[in-house]
């Protein structure tokens, strides 16, 4: 299944993007893409969505040890600003391919080296999923809880914390998510930088990135 | 979410604990004891052997006393008003990360990397705030999430806030290593800084 980086990005107007390679990555970009707006809440485009879609191959070149290689596809989407990288695996980290891409795409484009949310954009993404299912948090004390929009308590009793205790407080570390789309649930995790949206549907897991978009990066 | 200890009761007992907290960190208090102490043995040896005017007595008391309160002074002045307090304790709690943490330390492992909590105490005075993440060498150091109404600078890596409302926080610390020798002898930390306040290091943790 698809994992999903995301990363802030700034592209200044006039930008176009260029096939390139620098270091340990190549890129291509292979087209410009306009989406249709699913989510009615969209704020960054009234019409169409512009996303840029390329595709990478990386491999490492260590100073010691053996290299790693992996390749897949990426999207720049400028009105949002966001970068999102889309790997079949947790190996190389995004995190250097992210650093990576932030060398090799001309310099009208600045990309976060971090994607660090304020907590409460990622409880606005939890509260606007059809349905929740396992969240996990860390509270400012003592370990790991799992919460349950269902539960009145948290599912781990030795310290139960209630969801509207967690809501917008309490980091979240892990959350199971569900998302309706003409008719069909999408199973979508996220944790820290990624998401991982369980769907072949193209059309479905933009419907998800789009309310991604509107809950970390709407201005407030 | 937090419990009210003693010395958050009482403003000056709160100020004066942080100050002789983070001042003994300092490498000025490690330089002006030992230097204060020289001159009080000296001022000792000077008047039991009769070795000297008074005067050479009285100027080495005095040597010993400023000496002593002189970078105490100039440190209160210039990183006053001492009015935050930082802790943290691992995310993990297997032996490992808790014996680190017991030597003030986090544990970061094959994975090349770990989390911290880290809990921030202001002062009800304070209505901003811009806490300066530094990272040693081959280490970085960022939160995964920023506290309501605040904002991580990922260029100056600054979590910051200019408009606080809640000035008891707290937020999960990720540190990585990009897998280079974390440096022998070198004792590599993640210092948590006051940017508003002279750069004072309000928190350090050792990585092992």
């Amino acid at each position: 299944m698809a994992i999903e980086s995301v990363r802030k990005v700034a592209v200044s107007e006039g930008w176009e993007p260029s096939s390139d390679e620098s270091g340990e990555i190549t890129i291509h970009f292979d087209s410009r893409v306009d989406f249709e707006v699913h989510y009615a809440e969209y704020p960054f485009s009234d019409d169409d969505i512009t996303v840029y879609i390329g595709s990478y191959r990386f491999v490492s070149n260590p100073s010691f040890g053996h290299s790693e290689e992996t390749s897949g596809e990426f999207q720049i989407r400028p009105e949002s600003g966001l970068l999102v990288l889309r790997t079949d695996q947790d190996r190389p980290k995004p995190r250097r391919i992210f650093d990576s891409l932030s060398e090799v795409i001309d310099g009208d484009t600045e990309i976060d080296s971090q994607f660090v949310p304020e907590r409460r954009r990622v409880w606005d993404f939890i509260g606007r999923a059809d349905n929740c299912g396992q969240i996990d948090v860390i509270p400012p004390f003592g370990s790991e809880q799992s919460v349950s929009f269902e539960d009145e308590v948290g599912a781990l009793k030795d310290d139960p914390i209630t969801f509207e205790e967690a809501f917008n407080e309490y980091p979240v570390k892990f959350a199971e998510l569900q998302f309706d789309f003409e008719g069909e649930s999408v199973s979508v995790t996220y944790q820290d930088d990624k998401l991982v949206i369980k769907t072949d549907d193209e059309r479905a897991r933009e419907y998800v990135m789009q309310i991604f978009e509107t809950a970390m990066l709407a201005e407030r | 979410m937090y419990n009210e200890s003693f010395w958050e009761k009482y403003k000056i007992t709160r100020s004066s604990w942080l100050f002789f907290k983070q001042y003994s960190d300092t490498t000025l208090f490690k330089l002006s004891s030992p230097l204060s102490s020289v001159f009080w043995i000296s001022s000792a040896v000077v008047n039991g052997l009769n070795l000297g005017t008074p005067l050479i007595f009285w100027v080495l008391i005095l040597l010993a006393v400023v000496s002593y309160l002189g970078p105490a002074t100039y440190y209160f002045i210039q990183y006053s008003p001492f009015n935050v307090r930082v802790e943290w304790d691992p995310i993990e709690d297997n032996a490992m990360d808790v014996r680190a943490k017991h030597r003030g330390r986090l544990f970061l492992g094959n994975s090349n990397e770990s989390r911290a909590r880290v809990r921030v105490y202001f002062d009800e005075s304070v209505d901003e705030y811009a806490l300066k993440l530094h990272a040693d060498g081959p280490l970085s150091a960022y939160p995964k999430d920023s506290p309501p109404a605040s904002n991580f600078d990922g260029d100056e890596n600054i979590l910051e806030n200019y408009n606080v409302d809640n000035r008891k926080f707290y937020f999960i610390l990720k540190v990585e290593s990009d897998g280079q020798d974390l440096g022998f002898g070198l004792d590599p930390s993640i210092k948590i800084k006051d940017h508003l306040n002279g750069e004072q290091t309000l928190l350090k943790i050792g990585i092992s």
